[in-house]
């Protein structure tokens, strides 16, 4: 079964119909990528995904672990399992990271009908991850997003990613505003959580991202619509062509 | 979905004000209304030298002059002054062995207002509970339950470094001195409407003197307890700190769910000598009402410190969640040279709620500084003001102001204001003032849900960051009931 | 109320019978006379005039000004106006006075008359126009001013018309020997899409104190743009009350600039209402003062729909026993979504007589909103004029320096140009720094 499988999607903002007949199956522990021109409605597709409040679904569904999600709140499709890592993450004043990843950590633990997790334990998991991610120790008594580069913010998305485990993560043009070392880093915090049960949706503009996270599918999205797939190859041949092809066609 | 679109959906039910039991004690009370003879009865009934009754007496006499102040942004019926209780004392009980003979009810009291057992056993009278309650240091607790302090724990420990920690009826029979220096030096009988019918009619409250050079080694607590129906709560506390002293004091307040207003009219006055320090913290929860206004406490309190030594400092920090109207601005008279003040302030007001809050920060001496932090948190229909005044006069050359004034709007019934008093008559003086109103934004609420925080507990979230730099100025023991609170007074307040 | 007979009751009982229009300014000035009785000075318990007391007016016997065209003016203080290309209005002593004023040049599309020659011919043209945007119900001086109305200038501008020269209407105080009262009336209309700019200039002579109680009404239509520089430069036996409401239609942009030389004794109030969705009002102002003068500057911005945007920054000088009182008040209407207010107070106290005041006041009814206020009072930074005597500037005119670049904030949004103020008001503020502001001890400047 797949881990998603969205079936011919249809999504609306007001009037204006952005997703027009989604088709996309993400079978555990495989890399889809989403490639397309700025406007095709990429972010639409995580964000109708996530559960965003604003969007309309006017056909279509969305399987997730086999069962339909629309009723579900953000909150509980989060919960759930699926993790969105944010194109612009927002800022938090005055919650720190470490109270904002408890309280969303125990949240998950609670819904699964596991005990809250203990101070101690919870604390070396901070640290430890963010050793792996190459942060800085203090990143974590600093209020979410606050006073953090626009890397540092990508960089915490991932931090947190990787301390709640989702099965499905969704990235949102996570490269956007990294410089190389930064993409790097993000890059290995991702391919560390790459397993046989996870799946990954990395949506991206260019294919620089691609080249330290290898996808398994590549989608190309134009309009609305997946309009090819393909395999790795498929992002090289974009990043010498680009999308005029694809948005003429569309 | 978007926060104001979940309030129009507010859950309808808000009876879960977490303090509203009240406690069936058998009580003395005088005879309802208030008129002289009243005064009189309570003066008698605890024994007080002539001079205080006269003191209450003049007081009386010059409320009776006085309007009723109605320059705050509230709206409430008027009060019927002469419907209520001016004293209510829970009944004389003979001393007891063991916690066991002590009346559950009591007990089940104290322990919904969370204080620790062998605190509990002191308060209920129970004998050799200060030998019970050893392992300094601890919080020391004087209880008031409507008009009387009901104990005070950890009395004899403290009177042997010579601090004064007692009720004042008791302070008026051991150090009527004492009590006749300071009481009403910082805020006189007719200083304003409220104060002046609490110097009439205040029945107890509490009393404390820290002496030179100490550092009060234990944080002193007051409870407040409104239990008797149509009761008012007067209590006066008077705090002096000699010189080079410190203390900082706790004070929480509750009082039964019920469908009239009941009213409370507190004095609190501080003294910080030369070099002395006071810390002073509410986390005022007293019964807010019902989601249409129904019930809950009319605050009104005159809190007022006199900064009158050099390098004198005191701090307050207030967390008010509670009651139907807040009209409350604990204020600083910065007199002495290099003396300091400060204000931090979180006020929450939901459903029908009313606070009218802030502070006054009046300097006088050279290079006097203060220092307002104030957060204000609307949600539902509620309405909250802040008003503070900065004045600084000609002599206070090198003062310093800052102020820092948030507000914070939950759904789209609600309204939030903020008036600030800004007045320097000294051109070496600094003042800045910063304020700022938003509300949850969309984005923070989606980011918290995405993470898997369900949008009660986001809000619980987003407004305790938005209120950290106050609550960061609580002790410990307040910090994390006041959290809570920030959370519990917002229930209900997104669908 | 006072244990004095209410001031300017004379005044009023008198004048009735000779004030011009027809019925409905008859009924509109017995509101007002009604409304003054109701109010009379505003008391010690008055929050709005906590920080200007003007109980004083009533030991100072004013004479009404006389009801008819006055003399031309013997020697109007001309140099302590604005100056340059604009069409003039001259008002003397609240009349208007054709022959002083040039309106010979309007273009298309620009109507200018005297209040009262509108009073006597067509007052049915004033219906929507005169009394709507100021309360006299609660406001002791509109009350007053709309007792006695009598003249003034009514300016109508059509739609889509664009003024390139701005107008200036130059308010004249003269008084010989005994003190006088004067309560002119400006109209103002801008119709949809038309651009003016309005220029205002306080000025007076004469040894009696004089007081200046005016009232302008202007209504901005659908994406009207108005300009509207006002200075007060009066003597310091005068007193100045001037309040202005102003209403923006859709989209209507509103710039106001005050410049408060001073007079003995001014307040200037200003009431805008955003009335019109995408609208933006800027209102901002420098006063500079000494001596005893006092100058309070109030206003009110009330946010009614969404979307509109609002800015005001007031900066004050304050030298000698000078006192600058600035309340500032938004108010957005509950479901006045996405509004944006910005409010910025700055005061610098040059004397340790000095006072300034300040009551910036946020009040909010809708919760999608951004509205933000700073205020800030101190002295003329020590540091910064140590650099500057460091690089050799001379310690006055250091302090001249930093004092123009505290107010350059304020000033900057005011038009410049061949038809633009801002030159003029540089002069005139160069003027009054290169007089005794500028020249307070350095002994106090240095830490």
């Amino acid at each position: 079964m797949p881990l998603i499988e969205i079936k011919n999607l249809h999504a609306r903002i007001g009037e204006r119909e952005i997703l027009k007949g989604i088709n996309l199956a993400i079978e555990p522990g495989t890399v889809h990528a989403v490639m397309g021109p700025n406007g095709a409605g990429k972010s639409t597709l995580s964000n109708v995904i996530a559960g965003r409040e604003g969007y309309e679904v006017t056909e279509g569904e969305i399987l997730f672990n086999g069962e339909n999600i629309a009723e579900l709140s953000p909150d509980e499709r989060a919960r759930a399992g699926i993790f969105l890592a944010f194109q612009y993450p927002v800022e938090i004043p005055g919650v720190t990271l470490s109270t904002f990843l408890k309280a969303a950590l125990n949240a998950r633990r609670k819904a699964a009908g596991e005990a809250e997790i203990a101070p101690v334990e919870f604390l070396k998991l901070m640290r430890d991850t963010a050793r792996r991610l190459n942060l800085p120790d203090d990143l974590i008594r600093r209020p979410v997003n606050v006073g953090f580069s626009g890397g540092e913010k990508k960089r915490a998305d991932i931090f947190q990613m990787s301390v709640l485990e989702p099965t499905l993560c969704l990235l949102d043009e996570t490269d956007s505003g990294l410089d190389i070392d930064a993409l790097k880093v993000v890059s290995e915090g991702v391919n560390a959580l790459r397993s046989p049960e996870r799946g990954f949706l990395v949506i991206t503009h260019y294919q620089r991202l691609l080249n330290h996270i290898v996808p398994d599918v590549v989608h190309v999205f134009a309009d609305g619509r997946i309009v090819k797939t393909g395999d790795a190859s498929l992002a090289e041949e974009l990043e010498a062509n680009g999308y005029a092809d694809y948005t003429d066609a569309a | 979905m978007a926060i104001s679109e979940q309030t129009v959906e507010t859950v309808a039910d808000l009876g879960r004000y977490k303090y509203g039991f009240s406690t069936d004690i058998e009580s003395d009370k005088a005879p309802k209304g208030l008129t002289e003879d009243t005064i009189r009865f309570i003066s008698a009934k605890k024994n007080e030298p002539a001079w205080l009754l006269e003191w209450r007496l003049g007081a009386f006499r010059a409320w009776k002059e006085m309007p009723e102040p109605e320059w705050a942004k509230l709206d409430y019926p008027p009060i019927d002054y002469q419907d209520a209780y001016y004293y209510a004392a829970p009944r004389q009980k003979p001393k007891l062995k063991s916690l066991d003979e002590v009346d559950p009810e009591l007990l089940r009291t104290y322990e919904k207002l969370g204080i620790p057992l062998k605190e509990q056993a002191k308060l209920a009278g129970v004998e050799g509970a200060d030998e019970m309650a050893s392992g300094m240091p601890g919080v020391a607790v004087d209880a008031v339950f409507d008009s009387v302090s009901v104990a005070t724990t950890y009395k004899a420990k403290l009177r042997e470094m010579g601090v004064l920690f007692m009720s004042i009826s008791e302070a008026v029979q051991e150090f009527p001195d004492l009590v006749q220096k300071y009481l009403g030096s910082v805020v006189p009988p007719g200083d304003n409407f409220f104060a002046c019918l609490n110097s009439a009619v205040f029945t107890d409250g509490s009393f404390v003197l820290v002496p030179k050079g100490l550092r009060c080694p234990m944080e002193l607590s007051t409870y407040f307890r409104i239990n008797e129906k149509n009761t008012g709560q007067f209590e006066r506390t008077l705090i002096v700190a000699e010189e080079g002293s410190y203390v900082s004091y706790l004070e929480g307040c509750t009082a039964p769910q019920r469908d009239e207003h009941q009213l409370h009219a507190a004095v609190v006055e501080l003294v910080a000598l030369d070099d002395a320090e006071i810390k002073y913290s509410t986390v005022q929860n007293w019964y807010p009402g019902d989601e249409s206004g129904k019930g809950g406490i009319y605050n009104f309190v005159t809190k007022r410190a006199a900064c009158r030594g050099r390098n004198s400092k005191v701090s307050w920090t207030q967390v008010e969640t509670g009651s139907a109207i807040t009209w409350k601005y604990p204020s600083c008279i910065l007199q002495g040279d290099n003396s300091q003040g400060e204000f931090y302030s979180v006020a929450i007001t939901n459903n029908r709620q009313q606070a009218d809050t802030g502070t006054k920060m009046i300097h006088i001496g050279k290079n006097t500084r203060s220092r307002i932090v104030s957060k204000g948190i609307s949600a539902g229909r509620a309405e909250q003001t802040y008003r503070g005044l900065v004045r600084v006069l000609p002599r206070a050359e090198g003062a310093r102001n800052f102020t820092q004034c948030d507000s914070l709007l939950i759904g789209d019934r609600s309204a939030a204001h903020t008036v600030p008093y800004i007045e320097s008559r000294n051109p070496g003086a600094q003042l800045e003032h910063e304020a700022t109103t938003s509300r949850i934004s969309d984005d923070q609420m989606y980011y918290c849900q995405q993470r898997g925080i369900d949008p009660e507990e986001a809000v619980a979230l987003i407004v305790n960051g938005f209120c950290r730099d106050v609550l960061q100025t609580l002790p410990m023991e307040f910090a994390v009931e006041a959290q809570k609170l920030v959370g519990i007074s917002l229930e209900g307040s997104v669908g | 109320m006072t244990d004095h007979p209410l001031p300017f009751i004379e005044h009023l009982t008198e004048a009735a019978a000779h004030l011009p229009g027809g019925p409905t300014a008859a009924a509109l000035r017995q509101r007002g006379l009604d409304h003054w009785c109701a109010l009379g000075l505003p008391g010690r318990r008055s929050e709005a005039f906590k920080y200007t007391r003007l109980d004083g007016l009533k030991d100072i016997g004013f004479h009404a000004a006389p009801l008819r065209d006055p003399h031309p003016a013997a020697d109007i203080p001309a140099g302590d106006a604005l100056t340059g290309d604009a069409h003039v209005v001259v008002m003397v002593n609240g009349r208007c006075s054709p022959h002083l004023s040039d309106l010979d040049r309007l273009p298309d599309g620009v109507k200018l008359d005297s209040l009262r020659a509108v009073l006597e011919s067509e007052p049915e043209s004033l219906d929507d126009l005169l009394g709507r945007q100021i309360n006299t119900e609660h406001h002791p001086f509109a009350a007053l001013n709309t007792g006695l109305l009598a003249d003034g200038v009514v300016l109508t501008i059509a739609p889509g018309t664009t003024l390139e020269r701005p107008i200036h209407l130059i308010h004249v105080g003269e008084t010989a020997d005994h003190a006088l009262a004067v309560h002119p009336r400006v109209l103002v209309r801008l119709g949809q899409g038309s651009a003016a700019t309005l220029l205002e200039s306080r000025i007076g002579v004469g040894g009696a104190p004089c007081l200046m109680n005016s009232v302008t009404e202007i209504l901005l239509e659908a994406e009207a743009t108005l300009d509207h520089v006002s200075l007060l430069n009066l003597p310091e036996g005068f007193t100045s009350l001037a309040l202005a409401g102003i209403d923006l239609g859709q989209k209507a942009r509103y710039h106001g600039f005050i410049m408060g030389l001073g007079a003995g004794m001014a307040r200037h109030e200003t009431r805008i209402r955003l009335s019109g969705e995408q609208a933006h009002a800027g209102l901002d102002a420098a006063a500079v003062l000494a001596g005893n003068q006092h100058l309070d500057i109030t206003t009110l911005i009330e946010h009614a729909v969404p979307q509109c945007t609002s800015t005001q920054t007031v900066k004050s000088v304050l030298d000698d026993s000078a006192r600058g009182v600035v309340q500032g008040k938004v108010v957005v209407a509950p479901d006045a979504q996405k509004t944006d207010a910005r409010q910025q107070f700055r005061a610098l106290l040059l004397s340790p007589k000095a006072e300034a005041d300040t009551k910036p006041e946020l009040e909010i009814y809708a919760d999608d909103v951004a509205c933000a206020h700073g205020a800030a009072t101190g002295a003329l930074d020590a540091e910064q004029l140590f650099y500057l005597t460091s690089r050799g500037i001379d310690p006055r005119t250091a302090r001249g320096l930093l004092i123009e670049g505290f107010l350059a904030e304020a000033l900057e949004r005011v038009p410049g140009g061949a038809h633009g103020p801002r030159d003029s008001l540089a002069d005139l503020l160069a003027r009054r720094l290169s007089g005794r502001l500028a020249a307070t001890p350095d002994a106090e400047a240095t830490p």
